[in-house]
């Protein structure tokens, strides 16, 4: 059984101008002791679908099932039960750390709130969780202020795992770190995956640490999945036109290995009161009549494992990948 | 005349610059003793580990530093050829009129992108209205053209015009961030600051901010230095790389040089972190060892913990970044022996 069913999720918001779809209908499962890999344009919805899951924001409509349970219809106080399994690791952790506290206090604010055990058993604890991050003892009473990104980044991954969680969201949890801590604290989600067996959904703009960390992979454009496949496959072969276009972007710390962009123009989608047909159609290269006068495409297998949703999914199988 | 001018002065020089934050835990050495210049049409990438000084180094040049807790210990920053460092025993008249061509400057010539969006942002006013108050104040046009520059702006780093009214909460971290560049870049600085300006962008629209900024350099000649974490941009975009470690820059040369001739351990070790497009590998490799204490900084090369080619000597004795081929200077006595 999978650990995380997610079913036709929706999460609107209210604006001035309409209702913004900033999720609209995603669906996908996700195995114990695996990682999702989520990536897509900013503002495309990452981070909503992250809070919706764990429900610190309210769905729309749609089901969140995880670990056999429907969590998306439990009451605010009902969900409190499952909370402990289910944390985020916060992009910036310098906004999301209480700057009042010691590294002490902040690894063990969740666990008094959970009331977890005495106190003495709860600071024993942090005093193992700072191990398990390596986080030196010397830094117990410091502020976070005085600490560097990758030490705060590492209270932020305590925290997270304080409550013994089985599903971490991981919201850009490297993205201010330069490429050597990054590598540390990519090394230690890995570590602690395989030692607590953790199911992580990972957010991330950097395609090199996605392909790195991801057993598959979501692209999301507009509140929507446009293409899932293994992480391997993905990079070998695109089938949607946003994808494509996406990796061909990716800046190569090179100076020889310059490749062609394929930059995307054309008028934007607007995710408030959407239209139902393709949101990539304004901007995409092999837009035609009929992905302009179709109903939005849906997500179809056309391989084993790799979902697209693209009207023309089969001729992009060929068109978008004729140089492998 | 003019063209000289051009050619000689640098838009900016900095000398020697220490910077010191007093704290309650002692004196973090943030900045110790970085020179270098940037000239019309460079783009300087600044890159290092976290914490190594590169806000502090950006803040500087902007005069934007907090006083407390910073210090500017000693150190000279030429913006134009014009000091703005005054000397210790400054008048409040000397300051005060540093203060307001600071303020003149950055109205003008001077545009930063700041790491977090939300210092240049306010959260009461509407993005659009932010963008075309700055653009007001520029050209001095009417309001009605302000507010169709803003939009135009918005659409070209991605943002819907009906977006215009949204307050910055409604915004993602990337599209907040897409504001704060429209502003930098609507004002067509001479010189461009941006720190982390793509970090919260996808790869798409990180493609096309950077064009936006070449274009701002094709066009005016405007000088940049952009801190980075990615190597690939600064490919992209840099002509001169400096790489900074404990508040110094231990390398510094063409982006030829630091790409394929990096001399410094610790640039090397950065490449080899960096997780591969190409390759498959279970695990990566960071430089070993843990960040050094800005708190408490060694005498000797504050990179010998961690040095995977450190030699006795090197505890004997603090490097002085020196000139290893013309125009690429590494501080590293193993480095420089090797030539
Ligand atoms: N509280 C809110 N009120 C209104 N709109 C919101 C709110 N939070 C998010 N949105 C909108 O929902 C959409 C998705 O935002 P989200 O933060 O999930 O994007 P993201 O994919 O995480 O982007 P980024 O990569 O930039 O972080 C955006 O259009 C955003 O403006
Ligand atoms: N206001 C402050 N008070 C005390 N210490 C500070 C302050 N601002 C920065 N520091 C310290 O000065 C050092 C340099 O910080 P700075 O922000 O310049 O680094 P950075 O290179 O920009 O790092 P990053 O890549 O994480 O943004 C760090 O040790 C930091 O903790
Ligand atoms: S459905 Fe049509 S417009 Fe949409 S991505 Fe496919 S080809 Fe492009
Ligand atoms: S001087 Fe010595 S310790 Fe310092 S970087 Fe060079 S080899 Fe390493
Ligand atoms: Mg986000
Ligand atoms: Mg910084």
């Amino acid at each position: 059984m999978a650990l995380l069913e997610v079913n036709h999720l929706k999460k609107y918001f209210q604006v001035s101008s309409g209702i913004l779809h900033a999720v609209d209908d995603v669906s996908f499962t996700l195995e114990e002791g695996r990682t999702l890999g989520v990536v897509g344009e900013s503002g495309c919805g990452k981070s909503t679908l992250g809070k919706t899951i764990i429900r610190l924001t309210d769905p729309t409509s749609g089901k969140v099932v995880f670990d056999g349970q429907d969590v998306a219809g439990y009451s605010v106080k009902e969900f409190h039960k499952v909370r402990p399994n289910m944390q985020m690791i916060f992009q910036d952790p310098f906004a999301s750390l209480d700057p009042r506290l010691t590294v002490t206090e902040l690894i063990a604010e969740p666990m008094k709130i959970y009331k977890t055990g005495t106190k003495e058993e709860i600071y024993k604890r942090v005093k193992d969780l700072m191990d398990i991050v390596q986080l030196a003892e010397r830094f117990a009473n410091s502020y976070p202020h005085e600490l560097d990104g990758g030490r705060r980044q590492r209270i932020g991954i305590a925290r997270a795992l304080a409550l013994k969680p089985k599903f971490v969201v991981c919201d850009e949890p490297v993205s201010a770190l330069d490429v050597s801590i990054q590598a540390q604290v990519l090394n230690l989600l890995q570590d602690l995956q395989e030692e607590l067996k953790l199911t992580y959904m990972f957010i991330t703009h950097d395609m090199s640490v996605v392909k790195h960390i991801s057993d598959d992979i979501i692209v999301m454009y507009l509140g929507q999945i446009v293409e899932k496949s293994s992480a391997k496959e993905l990079f070998q072969k695109q089938y949607h036109p946003y994808t494509n276009a996406l990796l061909s972007a990716i800046p190569v710390p090179s100076l020889h290995d310059r490749r062609e962009k394929i930059l995307i123009e054309g008028e934007l989608s607007s995710p408030i009161n959407p239209p139902d047909r393709c949101r990539f159609a304004g901007r995409c290269a092999y837009c035609t009549e009929l992905c302009r006068n179709s109903k939005a495409p849906e997500l179809k297998e056309m391989s084993p494992g790799h979902f697209v949703a693209c009207h023309r999914a089969k001729e992009m199988m060929v068109e978008l990948n004729k140089n492998e | 005349m003019e063209k000289d001018r051009e050619k000689n002065i640098p838009v900016v020089e900095v000398n020697d610059l220490v910077v010191h934050y007093e704290t309650y835990d002692g004196v973090v050495e943030a900045v110790n003793g970085v020179s270098f210049q940037i000239k019309k049409r460079d783009v300087l990438g600044l890159v290092g580990e976290t914490g190594a000084g590169k806000t502090t180094i950006a803040l500087a040049l902007m005069g934007l530093l907090p006083v407390p807790p910073s210090h500017i210990v000693q150190g000279s920053i030429k913006l134009d050829g014009e000091e703005i460092i005054l000397p210790q025993n400054a008048s409040k008249a000397q300051k005060a009129e540093l203060e307001k061509k600071m303020r003149e400057y950055r109205g003008k010539k001077i545009s930063m992108i700041f790491q977090d969006p939300m210092t240049a942002l306010n959260p009461v006013i509407p993005i659009g209205d932010q963008i075309s108050e700055v653009i007001g104040l520029h050209e001095h046009c009417s309001k009605e053209e302000a507010e169709k520059k803003a939009v135009d702006m918005l659409e070209m780093v991605g943002i819907r015009p009906e977006r215009y009214k949204d307050y910055p909460h409604q915004m993602s971290g990337g599209m907040k961030q897409r504001v704060v560049i429209a502003i930098a870049l609507a004002c067509n600085p001479e010189l461009l600051i941006a720190d982390e300006p793509t970090t919260a962008l996808d790869v798409t629209i990180q493609a096309q901010v950077l064009d936006m900024m070449k274009d701002l350099r094709n066009r005016l000649g405007t000088a940049m230095m952009l801190i980075t974490h990615d190597f690939g941009i600064v490919a992209d975009i840099c002509n001169k790389c400096a790489v900074v470690y404990a508040g110094e820059i231990v390398e510094y040369g063409t982006v030829e040089d630091i790409f394929d001739r990096p001399k410094h351990p610790y640039t090397i070790g950065l490449f080899e972190s960096i997780p591969s497009l190409t390759k498959d590998v279970d695990r990566l490799k960071p430089v070993q060892g843990q960040t050094v204490d800005p708190n408490d900084l060694p005498e000797y090369c504050s990179f010998y913990d961690r040095c995977s080619k450190c030699m006795e000597k090197c505890k004997g004795c603090d490097p002085v970044l020196t000139e290893v081929a013309p125009g690429h200077f590494v501080k590293c006595i193993y480095a420089q022996k090797e030539e």
